[in-house]
């Protein structure tokens, strides 16, 4: 956003101005200190109308003339601490404050790169933008740490609950679950979708009924504490690819490749979402990440959309226990056959994952989305 | 290979201590010539540099240049299991995966050893262009982070103003403002408590104390400390010590334009 500036100012001046994002609200925390005191008063006007209603009570006719003595006490007290301040705050209104010349912090530009990603959670940013350094502290302690998630006991359907010391659930949320507990799905999604680069699904899509009256998609969420450090999205499918071992991939030549999106981490423990629905015929095998799959559709029911843990909670199996709740709840009173599962274009992680669950490097199914 | 030994280990350690709290992660540039180090704070409102010149060690041997990408914080914390008078060595393989520190105590013959992990730090070697600055300014470094110390309990910047009669340090906050002016002087019985100004043109720019309170934390690298200003470019702060030093460089604080 600066580039034009610093480029301009590169051989001589050795700093640039910084976007004045934050510091004017800086500034204004600043003036907003003198309103306080006035702000202050209201309350000791208060203090005072009570008072004077005080004194009446003893006069009064009382039959108890035990109890009141010490309250009047209490408030007379009470109603002089609070006059004293009220002097100095008068005092304190008579300087103006003189109107400070506005000032802003440049930076020092030696031509260093102004965005950078961030290792962890590969957010790009601007770290001299205050603004943009928030954004970034609060995605990345998501990425890291989990997405806060408050659980209570009404909430929710808990279909699997650790038996350990430590508190950990994995809940189902779908079309009918609460507003509140759809809005926080919706949050975890969301960093999902960042960290994985996948296209968002809508609101509309995600809580969408499928055309026998269920619901397309299911969220089971991984929650540790009042953290969801898990997420899996699974949807209703019905046709798959095989998955072909890459030697075989090479020699066929029918096999289509799904290619793997370039923003996923290299260690986002789960699956990018195909925007096209058409997979590219083109053959490349290079990329470790992408699979090769078999020309002839199968059958398949559950499809893994989005699969994800938080990056410090991987390997531990949580992954591993989203997939197993959301097969053995998927379909009401039966469990899905792990052959009718199917993942969506993995990432390296969600392929190593697909592969561990699968137990083989090929033989398990990949499935298309569709928008 | 590197292997450099320093008769006392509170010069790194006061070295890491100055800076660890402006930078957390930098390379150590190891080459023939000395250890450098140059940072720039997230927000590139400050940048380090530092340098520890072969001839402060004994010995020092560096075959090839090296880079050792240090997390502060960690070296830190085993800089402090060194004692201030312990004899320090460094040693690094040609492509390491691990800083090796000796410390050795000749008062009780303790030699102790640690292994800090490195890592692969992207760093942009930056130039800094080399400025001739209108004012410069040589003061005791304990009197610079007295009055920095003092202002920032009135206000979050000070102006510095350099003038023929000498420097001015005042600030305006809330509760008031204040200024602190230093006048050239000498003393001939203690040179290091005498203050000295070259002046080309006068100069006065805003920074925050903020930073400047920070760089302070340099103060017992050395007992003076040259401020250099100039219209339109950071200042510069300099710790000069024995084999080497420690700059800090600052962007001003200006006014809008529009």
């Amino acid at each position: 956003m600066s580039d034009p500036t610093t480029k301009r100012r590169l051989p001589k001046a050795t700093y640039s101005r910084k976007a004045p994002t934050s510091y004017p609200t800086k500034r204004r925390r600043l003036t907003s200190t003198s309103p306080p005191p006035s702000s202050s008063l209201p309350p000791t006007s208060d203090a005072e109308e009570d008072a004077p209603i005080q004194p009446s009570l003893p006069s009064s006719p009382s039959p108890l003339p035990s109890s009141p003595p010490p309250r009047r006490s209490a408030f007379t007290f009470l109603t002089r601490t609070t006059q004293t301040p009220r002097a100095p705050a008068k005092h304190k209104k008579r300087p103006q404050a003189p109107p400070q010349p506005k000032l802003t912090q440049s930076i020092i530009d030696l031509g260093q790169a102004l965005r950078i990603t961030c290792r962890t959670c590969r957010m790009s940013y601007h770290p001299s933008t205050p603004d943009d350094e928030a954004l970034h502290k609060r995605f990345h302690a998501k990425s890291v740490g989990g997405v806060d998630f408050p659980y209570t006991n009404k909430s929710g359907k808990t279909v699997w609950r650790g038996d350990g010391e430590e508190d950990v659930k994995v809940l189902l949320v779908d079309r009918k679950s609460a507003p509140a507990e759809k809005r926080k799905v919706r949050e975890v999604v969301e960093v999902v979708d960042a960290e994985l680069g996948a296209a968002e699904i809508a609101d509309t899509v995600l809580w969408q009924e499928d055309g026998d009256g269920g619901d397309r998609f299911r969220v089971y969420v991984y929650v540790h504490g009042k953290k969801c450090v898990g997420l899996l999205l699974v949807e209703r499918i019905k046709r798959a690819y095989y998955v072909l071992d890459e030697p075989t991939a090479v020699a066929a030549t029918a096999t289509k490749q799904l290619e793997q999106k370039e923003l996923e981490g290299k260690e986002g423990e789960g699956k990018a979402k195909g925007n096209d629905s058409k997979p590219p015929s083109a053959i490349s095998t290079s990329a470790s990440s992408s699979v090769s799959i078999s020309s002839t559709p199968q059958k398949a029911l559950m499809g893994v959309a989005r699969i994800w843990t938080c990056s410090s909670s991987r390997r531990k199996g949580i992954a591993r226990r989203l997939l197993e709740c959301a097969r053995n709840t998927f379909i009401y009173g039966m469990s899905v056959e792990k052959g009718l599962v199917a993942f969506s274009q993995p990432t390296e992680s969600g392929g190593a994952l697909a592969r561990g669950w699968f137990e083989g490097e090929e033989g398990w199914k990949v499935y298309v989305e569709e928008p | 290979m590197l292997e450099a030994r320093l008769e006392q280990a509170s010069t790194l350690k006061k070295v890491v201590e100055a800076i660890k709290d402006l930078v957390q992660d930098c390379n150590f540039d190891c080459n023939d010539s000395g250890i450098a180090l140059q940072a720039m704070d997230n927000s590139h409102v400050a940048l380090v540099s530092m340098l520890l010149k072969s001839d402060g060690f004994s010995p020092y041997r560096c075959d090839r240049n090296i880079a050792l990408g240090i997390n502060l914080i960690s070296l830190t914390k085993v800089l402090r299991c060194a004692q201030n008078e312990d004899i320090l060595t460094l040693k690094a393989e040609d492509a390491p995966d691990s800083l090796n520190l000796v410390f050795e105590n000749a008062e009780n013959d303790r030699i102790s050893e640690y292994d800090i992990k490195l890592m692969d730090i992207d760093q942009e070697h930056l130039g800094i262009p080399e400025t001739e600055y209108a004012a410069s300014i040589t003061m005791p470094s304990a009197e610079f982070q007295r009055i920095c110390r003092d202002l920032m309990a009135l206000s979050e910047s000070v102006a510095i103003e350099a003038t023929k009669e000498g420097v001015k340090f005042s600030c305006s906050g809330d509760i008031g403002n204040g200024s602190v002016t230093l006048r050239q002087h000498n003393n001939v019985e203690k040179p290091e408590t005498s203050t000295r100004i070259e002046l080309t043109e006068s100069v006065a720019l805003t920074f925050s104390l903020k930073y400047l309170v920070n760089f302070c934390k340099a103060t017992s690298l050395s007992s003076t400390v040259t401020l250099s200003l100039s219209n339109e470019v950071p200042l510069l702060v300099e710790y000069a010590m024995e084999g080497g030093y420690v700059r800090f460089y600052l962007a001003p604080k200006i006014g809008d334009e529009e």
